[in-house]
């Protein structure tokens, strides 16, 4: 019989683990691309830049439980992935500033009349930590979690929640 | 008593207050009318901004799937994916003999569709009667639990008393008392929140009804915005476990 030293042994079992590993990430994407799309959007990337943060924030999660690290609450960690990564975007250049007294034709105005076009432009001029909280909120987080994400206390996401929303109900 | 800061106020509609302080919050709101109204604008708003929100879909989504595969799958990975879905099967043929099974944290909708009284509202007096013995029995013999450990479960209402469940023997199943993630604990939990909504005027009784019997895990994930139950809630205790 032929001498195998053990670490051959190992290589050949290792690569079975990768198609269930791949598989999970790919569910864990269909499940989170739509929340982590309208975050991301919220907090003011362009659709381009908030699909390949995505694609980048599965390519860590992939490396992250390939590497045997915590499990523990991954919607947080994708949503914490994808607010850092949005953050270094924003360092690079700024995030788009919007001017909501330009000059308007009579159709616009007419539209923006509307509640609902009040309440967009409303949650567009929150503060971008108000607006990570309404938008967090949106998707079903719980307060402890969005405090994880956004980093700050829980105390604080209920205030930001209070202040954003006593803004928006202005606007109705 | 002052009036509850609108920020509290969201804390206790979201369910992220101690229950002793949300019990304070809810007793100050049913007796302050101004409470009341600055709760409802709250909720109200804030159904409007998620609405907005749920507006901005992504683009479908196959050619960023697509993408994300090709990026995932090293070289050569394909070779494997037979042998990988082949310990699949065995794992699955594996999990589903294991006799864990009799301790699925969910009823058998064929066995336990729910049941509810007609006609019954939140002012009703409301009643838990212990289940007898016989009907506990009979509950487990229609599971094909023979010999339940005693403490093991809890014969639940699935729909509850006090959201119009009925002592109907289509109401009734054994509930892994403190077993599992998803224990009898938990789904309490679930009830006092469903009751506290339907009856604040926040949540159709209907429905509430109608979920709790269809899928409670789901419910409780869809009420409490959580995957995984709450801490709280594990080490909540309201019923006792049948002995």
């Amino acid at each position: 019989m032929r001498y195998l030293h053990p670490d051959i042994a190992l290589l050949t079992i290792e690569p079975e683990a990768a198609p269930s590993l791949e598989a999970e990430v790919t569910a864990l994407f269909d499940e989170y691309r739509g929340p982590l799309f309208r975050f991301l959007r919220s907090l003011g990337l362009s659709a381009a830049d908030a699909e390949e943060t995505i694609q980048e924030v599965f390519l860590a999660l992939f490396k992250h439980l390939r590497a045997g690290k915590p499990r523990h609450n991954l919607r947080s960690w994708l949503f914490q992935v994808g607010h850092n990564r949005a953050l270094k975007i924003f360092q690079r250049r700024p995030a788009p500033v919007l001017t909501l007294t330009a000059a308007r034709t009579p159709e616009q105005q007419a539209i923006e009349n509307q509640t609902r076009r009040r309440v967009t432009a409303v949650i567009q001029a929150l503060p971008e930590l108000d607006r990570a909280c309404i938008a967090l909120r949106a998707e079903g987080l719980r307060y402890r979690e969005i405090a994880g994400i956004l980093d700050i206390s829980l105390g604080g996401v209920a205030l930001a929640l209070e202040r954003a929303l006593g803004r928006i109900g202005n606007a109705r | 008593m002052r009036h509850i800061p609108g920020h509290e106020l969201l804390l206790e509609a979201d369910g992220e207050l101690s229950v002793s302080r949300a019990e304070e919050v809810r007793r100050h709101v049913a007796g302050c009318a101004d409470c009341r109204a600055r709760r409802m604008e709250l909720l109200e708003t804030l159904g409007a901004a998620v609405e907005e929100h749920r507006e901005m879909e992504p683009p479908p989504i196959e050619a960023a799937r697509a993408l994300l595969q090709s990026r995932l799958r090293p070289s050569g990975g394909q070779r494997y994916l037979a042998l990988g879905a082949l310990a699949a099967a065995l794992a699955l043929l594996v999990l589903q003999w294991t006799p864990e099974r009799l301790n699925e944290p969910a009823p058998r909708a064929a066995l336990t569709p729910g049941a509810f009284q007609a006609g019954w509202t939140c002012a009703a007096e409301t009643e838990r009667p212990a289940i007898a013995t016989a009907v506990a029995m009979e509950v487990f013999r229609k599971y094909g639990i023979h010999d339940p450990r005693p403490r093991a479960y809890e014969v639940d209402y699935l729909i509850p008393p006090d959201l119009g469940g009925s002592d109907d023997l289509r109401n009734l199943w054994p509930q892994p008392y403190n077993e599992g993630t998803w224990n009898a604990r938990v789904k309490d939990a679930l009830e006092d929140r469903l009751r506290t909504m339907v009856c604040g005027g926040s949540l159709e009784l209907a429905t509430a009804q109608r979920e709790i019997a269809a899928d409670w895990i789901s419910a409780y994930r869809k009420y409490f915005r959580t995957r995984e139950p709450l801490p709280d809630h594990v080490a909540f205790v309201k019923d006792q476990p049948w002995e």
